[in-house]
């Protein structure tokens, strides 16, 4: 039954993705090719200017898109679909809108045949984590931004996965609930006995260094990895913020970027 | 709490505002027409026609005719309704079946249902089955259309998430599509019910015209004996009122479903 549980690393190997204009008939490559090792329990950021291709790259891994080349595996199983043990936070969270925080968060062990006892036990567990505790019969609209980010991080986690997938999942927050989600999702991260693998997409670099035990950084047209980046500071990173070796971190991956960027300002998209 | 007293202080309000000119018209209306005792007249008074409620009600003329469309539409759109739905659903699962039926139901939507009429007389005789083949035509069209509509949006982001937390195809159609598809579902049962009720009530009074009267009934042939036979107005315009009130009621039912259905929507 439990397909899921401990961490487990995501090989990428010459993972290319060629989109064909269905009007013009041309080629497009969207990314790739893409070599990458995703170790089991670390904490990967993928940053890069828009349209560099780092939600493709997870929605491969994710089993949602399949690539046009090369192989993908989770730990020594090849990645061929959707699975509950690659969980997801999709940006705009997806929560299912006609059903309760608690039957969001239960979805996962229900879709997998869990009974109803057990399911909701494991859900209650989540919100607890997650501090959702009183708000288990709202509906999805009627959360703010941070709390519905909470539920989908509760949804995913209680399927217990071996990799989280998360697709840019603070960028419709606020500053202020942003920096709060960022801890609470370190918290969750590490009170486990065991780290999840984490892949985590995103377009701040600040939020990438002050999250990431390594960040991969990519460039656009066709998106591929430029740097793969040791982000070694020490945790908890509550504190380093307002360090100079922080700032500098942020500074070096910013001029990797920086020509991409602009590339993709002037470009107009 | 205050704000529930506030929200249903607006909600009387808004009723009050809601009955404000239907009253003065009838005071004006009673004011206007003739002091006829008999109230057998073209022109007659509301308090003629309250009287002829009771009086209608009293011989159980109206009580017998509205369970008979009652009847019927219930019958109609439960027929169509169903059809409806799995025509949808077959259209939904299987595009080619789209190629199959479009045309054909792209042509027929157009034709007012009361244009079956000389048809359904034809083919099923002048009584309950003609008038709940001219229903069900009527509900069919609205019915198939919103459900349609309703399975193709779901989101199509929520089936991924629901895939990457392990669900698979019926968990998928169950717990999101039947959900996400129900608004419209209901809408359209809504929509086509309400088209329904006023092609029965046309179906009925030609019926009623081609048999002379007689066994068939319903409220529309009531209405419609009542000017070849006798000319009494005033039970004509209780015939209009009953067929407004029920089609009034008919809509409060649908929209009261509606919101208990999608409790999330609120």
């Amino acid at each position: 039954m439990t397909v899921t549980g401990s961490a487990a690393g995501v090989t990428c190997r010459g993972v290319s993705m060629v989109y064909r204009n269905a009007r013009t008939g041309e080629s497009v490559a969207a990314l790739g090719p893409i070599d990458l090792d995703i170790h089991p329990g670390e904490f990967l950021a993928i940053v890069g200017p828009s349209g560099c291709g780092k939600s493709t790259l997870l929605s491969v891994i994710a089993g949602l898109v399949m690539p046009t080349a090369g192989r993908l595996m989770l730990g020594s199983t090849p990645i061929t679909g959707p699975g509950p043990e690659r969980g997801v936070c999709f940006q705009d969270y997806a929560l299912f809108p006609w059903m309760t925080v608690l039957d969001n968060i239960a979805f996962g062990p229900k879709a997998r045949g869990w009974s109803r006892a057990d399911r909701e036990a494991r859900a209650r567990e989540l919100i607890e984590r997650v501090g959702l505790v009183g708000f288990e019969t709202r509906y999805p609209h009627e959360l703010s931004g941070g709390m519905r980010q909470r539920c989908a991080l509760a949804r995913v986690l209680a399927n217990d996965p071996q990799v989280l997938l998360m697709d840019e999942p603070m960028a419709a927050l606020d500053a202020q609930t942003r920096q709060l989600m960022q801890d609470d999702l370190l918290r969750v991260w590490s009170d486990g006995t065991e780290r999840k693998t984490v892949v985590y997409v995103t377009h701040s670099i600040d939020e990438a260094v002050y999250l990431a035990d390594r960040i991969v950084v990519m460039s656009a047209r066709p998106g591929i990895i430029r740097a793969e980046i040791d982000n070694d500071f020490e945790r908890p990173r509550a504190e380093i913020r307002t360090r100079p070796d922080y700032a500098l971190r942020i500074e070096q991956i910013w001029n990797l970027i920086r020509s991409d960027a602009l590339r993709a300002l002037s470009a107009g998209d | 709490m205050a704000e529930s007293n506030v929200a249903s202080g607006q909600v009387r309000l808004a009723v009050l505002r809601g009955f404000s000119i239907p009253v003065v018209l009838l005071i004006v209306w009673q004011w206007l027409a003739p002091a006829d005792a008999s109230q057998t007249g073209i022109a007659p008074t509301p308090l003629g026609v309250l009287l002829g409620f009771w009086e209608l009600t009293q011989s159980g003329e109206l009580p017998r005719s509205l369970l008979q469309s009652l009847i019927r539409i219930a019958s109609g759109f439960t027929i169509a309704f169903s059809l409806a739905v799995t025509a949808a659903v077959l259209v939904w699962l299987w595009r080619p079946v789209e190629y199959l039926l479009d045309p054909l139901i792209e042509t027929f939507r157009p034709v007012a249902p009361i244009a079956w009429i000389p048809l359904a007389i034809l083919w099923f005789g002048t009584g309950t089955w003609a008038a709940i083949f001219i229903v069900g035509y009527a509900v069919f069209f609205p019915s198939f259309v919103n459900t349609l509509a309703g399975l193709r949006a779901v989101d199509q982001r929520l089936i991924d998430a629901a895939r990457t937390l392990g669900a698979g195809r019926w968990r998928i159609i169950r717990d999101l599509i039947i959900p996400g598809a129900l608004p419209a579902i209901v809408l359209g049962a809504r929509l086509g019910i309400g088209v329904g009720w006023a092609a029965i009530v046309a179906a009925e009074m030609t019926v009623g015209s081609k048999s002379g009267g007689g066994a068939s009934g319903g409220i529309g042939q009531m209405m419609f004996i009542f000017l070849s036979y006798s000319l009494e107005l005033r039970y004509i315009i209780v015939g209009m009122i009953t067929v407004g009130i029920v089609a009034l009621t008919i809509d409060a039912g649908f929209r009261r479903l509606e919101r208990r259905l999608t409790p999330w929507a609120r």
